[in-house]
């Protein structure tokens, strides 16, 4: 027994009342009494009453700007998610951010991945007096110990990776340092020297490489942010004051290097849980913006690789677990369920062949609940141009095209990407909308997909974690303006303008999908034009025919060519 | 749902038979008050009893809210530090003297000590309690033993 347990055992000379018979007086239910009016018993609840939290959260999020579209795309997917579920040993788990694919990956905590994806770092905890730093591939083998603290006891951890994946930084109580992953070359670029008792811990190195984040936590306070060049110098504070008792932690820089977020929570152990927030600052200190609320301290989130989500833990009446933000809705959804789950890290996927030779530049957007889960999908409409050019080239058709594709983010955090090639070799962003042709309240997708000499051909799509695949149209369609096959619509006799897709709700409720085939056949604009029209019901995937119509109308028309003024063929009612 | 409740509520007494003195003490030497303790452990049971069989780790639970409760009616009286505790009133000396000696420190360096010391807590389990890391955990012990040997060798 050491010497400070033989002086904590004095306390078991204490005397203790039994509180049982004031306890049951003061539960909800009891009949022995008004409860006591306690202000404290509104700290407990803050524990577990996170989600009621998140309502205010999101809405003071959603007064934000929303994040832009980046311009040229992202260059990395997001992979997996890496946590620590806190059992009788803590073990590092990897899960999809949709919540398959969950597996146990090795004893450990802090887990932090490397640049390319393929390593975790992490935390061995076989000794809390001298933890150490292992390095483990992704599929749990070549396990390496990298470093362990040597000297007098103390703390190293949670460690990030340098950009470049050649180095690691890690906090400890005596600063913060840096060292090869082989664990050689540990130096140490900063200590605090202030007046007061504090240490520098949680360090995040910035995506360009040149500066490193951390927080200076102190015995009964903290002095906020600080950030410092790699090579120890320009150190200087990012946000906080002089000996706050506010606490900043936890300060991880953002994928594009713009925005450091960070924990933001309250000094004592008071009703910490409902206290901590996840707040967003620019590199410059301005711009101060709170993301989310009701989350657990420390390193407990993580930005995903494309900057759109968070993972986050956050405590309740269960336990801890892990959900997700959707950065762009503020849609919060929970991704564990274990009740012990701690500590996400979000694994970043380089995307395949494309380095500085290959530009992908996102040429449309769109947002709908293709999964039908009840949280905003965003997909984008991506070219992957040959050279390194600006996507920012105001409607120009690129040349050097190399192909197309479009993915999908899901709410949950699931990206499907998937090569297209139906374009044609147009712009093929022309219309990209989701729209609910059948309103199971799952969306689909409208796809411009015209040449450049055929306008106004759009093609429909059914989009699900599984993948894109085109929604067709069943026998015998309506030859020749519908084809049975793929359901590519429109491409009238003028344009795509004379020829609408109208997706419309009737007074019924019914949805249906009209196509307009408008030909003129007069001597001018006026007409006549000759009017066919070819009204469909979406059953499953596929589109059947349930009327058709043949008309003819003088410009404007009045009979069914609704959509002559409209900039794009495909009028979306139904979204 | 007031049969789970009830049934819930027999397995926390006995969780308070087993367990209630020994939080009862290492909230008294966290907070330096055996008022503070008394309401933090009476409330944290009430807590707990309320909320039926839903808790997945009670005792967790009921040491997590019983330190935060306790934290919070500290600084409800604006007094971040517990009262130094009078040697000769309420205390053995020796429990007086530690007592004594913890209030001179932060009160995560106090939480993760009398946890850790007294409970017996590894330090991830701290980290759950007082909602903090396990790294953080270490940090706040490291620093606060070092200060508390320091303090209890100026008091001899």
């Amino acid at each position: 027994m050491t010497d400070l347990e033989q002086h904590f055992r004095t306390l078991d000379r204490l005397d203790a009342p039994d509180l049982w018979p004031e306890a049951e007086r003061r539960s909800p239910g009891s009949r022995s009494g008004p409860r006591r009016p306690h202000r404290l018993a509104t700290a407990v609840l803050a524990i577990t009453v996170g989600a009621a939290g998140i309502g205010f959260a999101i809405w003071a999020f959603r007064e934000r700007p929303q994040l832009p579209t980046p311009r040229p795309a992202a260059t990395v997917d997001n992979g997996q998610i890496a946590y620590v579920r806190r059992a009788e040993k803590d073990t590092i788990t990897l899960v999809d951010p949709g919540g398959a694919n969950l597996s146990p990956l090795i004893e450990g905590s802090d887990p932090a991945w490397s640049p390319d994806g393929r390593t975790l770092a992490f935390v061995t905890s076989a000794s809390d007096e001298k933890p150490s730093i292992s390095t483990v591939s992704a599929d749990g083998s070549d396990l390496t110990p990298v470093f362990q603290f040597q000297g007098q006891p103390g703390s190293i951890g949670p460690q990030a990776w340098s950009p470049d994946g050649s180095q690691l930084v890690f906090g400890s109580f005596d600063g913060i340092y840096v060292m090869n992953v082989d664990g050689t070359g540990v130096r140490r670029v900063a200590r605090y020297e202030g007046e007061h008792a504090c240490y520098d811990v949680d360090p995040s190195w910035s995506p360009d490489g040149s500066t490193i984040v951390f927080a200076v936590l102190c015995e009964g306070g903290n002095e906020g942010l600080w950030t410092v060049a790699v090579d120890g110098s320009n150190l200087r504070q990012l946000i906080g004051g002089e000996y706050e008792v506010d606490e900043y932690r936890s300060p991880v820089w953002s994928p594009d290097g713009t925005k450091v977020a960070f924990v933001k929570t309250d000094w004592t152990l008071d009703d910490p849980i409902k206290q901590a927030t996840i707040q967003m600052v620019n590199a410059d200190g301005s711009g101060l913006t709170r993301l989310v609320t009701g989350v657990g301290f420390d390193r407990s989130f993580a930005w995903s690789p494309d900057g759109r989500a968070l993972a986050f833990t956050r405590y309740h009446e269960g336990g801890s677990d892990i959900f997700l933000l959707n950065l762009q809705s503020g849609e919060v959804s929970q991704l564990t369920h274990s009740g012990d789950a701690v500590d996400p890290a979000w694994q970043p996927i380089p995307m395949d062949g494309e380095t500085a030779s290959l530009t992908r530049c996102v040429q449309a957007t769109t947002s709908g609940d293709f999964d039908g889960d009840g949280a905003t999908d965003e997909a984008e409409f991506i070219e992957l141009v040959t050279g390194s050019i600006s996507c920012n080239r105001d409607g120009e058709v690129i040349e050097n095209l190399s192909s197309q594709e479009v993915l999908i983010r899901f709410g949950s955090g699931q990206i499907v990407k998937q090569a297209f090639a139906d374009c044609q070799g147009g712009l093929c962003a022309y219309v990209f909308s989701a729209t609910d042709l059948d309103g199971d309240g799952s969306d689909e997708l409208a796809v411009d997909v015209s040449s450049a000499a055929a306008t106004g051909l759009v093609e429909l799509y059914r989009v699900d974690p599984d993948g894109i695949r085109a929604l067709v149209i069943a026998d015998p369609g309506d030859p020749p303006y519908v084809q049975p096959g793929p359901a590519i619509l429109g491409g009238g006799f003028d344009s795509g303008l004379q020829s609408p897709i109208i997706c419309r709700v009737n007074e019924d409720g019914t949805r249906e999908l009209v196509s307009i085939h408008a030909e003129n056949v007069g001597d001018s604009l006026s007409g006549p034009w000759r009017v066919h029209t070819s009204t469909m019901v979406l059953q499953g995937d596929r589109l059947v025919v349930t009327s058709t119509d043949d008309s003819e109308s003088r410009f404007p028309g009045t009979s069914g060519i609704p959509s002559f003024s409209k900039t794009s063929p495909f009028e979306n009612g139904c979204s | 749902m007031q049969d789970a409740l009830v049934t819930a509520g027999r397995g926390l007494e006995q969780l308070y038979r087993d367990d209630g003195a020994r939080l009862w003490r290492a909230l008294v030497a966290f907070s330096g008050d055996r008022e503070v303790a008394s309401d933090a452990v009476a409330e944290a049971f009430a807590q707990a009893i309320g909320r039926g069989s839903n808790l997945r780790n009670p005792q967790r639970w009921v040491w997590r809210a019983a330190f935060r409760i306790a934290a919070g009616e500290l600084k409800d009286r604006g007094r971040f530090r517990p009262p130094v505790a009078d040697p000769s009133y309420e205390m053995e000396e020796p429990s007086a003297r530690l007592v004594a000696g913890l209030s001179r420190l932060s009160p995560n360096q106090r939480a993760a000590l009398v946890l850790h010391y007294y409970a017996g807590y590894p330090t991830k389990e701290i980290a759950e309690i007082i909602g903090s890391s396990p790294a953080t955990v270490r940090v706040h012990l490291s620093q606060g033993r070092k200060r508390l040997r320091r303090i209890l060798e100026e008091q001899e």
